[in-house]
């Protein structure tokens, strides 16, 4: 390949680390308005490019990258990351954005055992990243049928989703039940 | 405020424009080479979602009147830039 992805790779990582670090300093109450108005319209907003995802992966990816962002504001970088690794994993065109809905959701089940204004604590991370890594296995036949529900033309011979190119998977703990 | 212009050739709007813009990019790459191996796809579609958090952050500092710039945010407003930059031949 003549275009150098490991060199965008490394930026990429190296920038993401200084985000992390710059998020830690803004408000607490200010990240939880900016998610409130954010993450109100964020199903129909997904929706919305689910159909999209029909006529292209680059418009449709486009709300993803905005989509997932929403998910992951405020926590770790790496649960977006994630949510992009399992999608690209999956092999589909519509299945991000279905990942990326439920990665929201489990984010909102999380935030509802606590104040959206408290950052999260460790333990909290790490099962929000571990829930995000776990659905990989099963994830694949039940965003599927969720898509098919929605738009049935718009799923393109998908494949099953590879285990192999989600390095986190091996190893983290047993998957809890959720 | 020591440093504070060396990261200011485009400022923090732009720099949240240009990412959305490069994310943008990398998803038509991928869109144009579905023969792109798993691996560097998987890599490609990785930066995505750093991309995303990454205008995500920048967005949300810059709208907390109460946040404070120091040289943590400039030079993350300065790897954005370049984030920006390496991502260009994929356009």
């Amino acid at each position: 390949m003549n275009i150098n992805i490991h060199s965008l790779r490394n930026q990429s990582l190296l920038t993401c680390g200084l985000a992390e670090e710059v998020v830690k300093k803004i408000r607490a109450e200010h990240k939880q308005e900016w998610l409130a108005t954010r993450t109100a319209p964020v199903s129909e907003t997904i929706a919305k490019h689910a159909k999209q995802a029909g006529y292209g992966i680059g418009v449709a990816s486009f709300g993803l990258v905005s989509a997932t962002g929403i998910a992951v504001a405020g926590g770790p970088a790496a649960l977006g990351v994630t949510a992009f690794a399992i999608g690209a994993a999956a092999g589909g065109k519509a299945i991000y954005h279905v990942v990326a809905e439920k990665i929201a959701r489990y984010r909102q089940e999380l935030s509802a055992n606590t104040s959206q204004a408290e950052a999260y604590a460790p333990p909290q991370d790490a099962e929000l990243l571990s829930r995000a890594v776990l659905m990989n296995p099963a994830i694949w036949d039940e965003a599927i049928s969720d898509l098919a529900r929605r738009q049935p033309l718009i799923i393109d011979m998908p494949k099953p989703a590879s285990r192999d190119h989600i390095p986190t998977l091996k190893t983290l703990a047993p998957p809890a039940p959720f | 405020m020591p440093n504070v212009s060396t990261s200011q050739p485009s400022g923090p709007l732009l720099t949240i424009e240009n990412l959305k813009l490069a994310g943008l990019d990398l998803c038509r790459y991928i869109g144009r080479a579905p023969s792109l191996p798993d691996a560097e796809r998987v890599e490609l579609f990785a930066t995505i979602g750093e991309i995303s958090y990454i205008s995500d952050v920048i967005e949300l500092a810059i709208s907390d009147e109460a946040f404070v710039r120091d040289e943590a945010f400039d030079k993350l407003i300065l790897n954005a830039d370049k984030l920006v930059e390496l991502s260009k031949p994929f356009a």
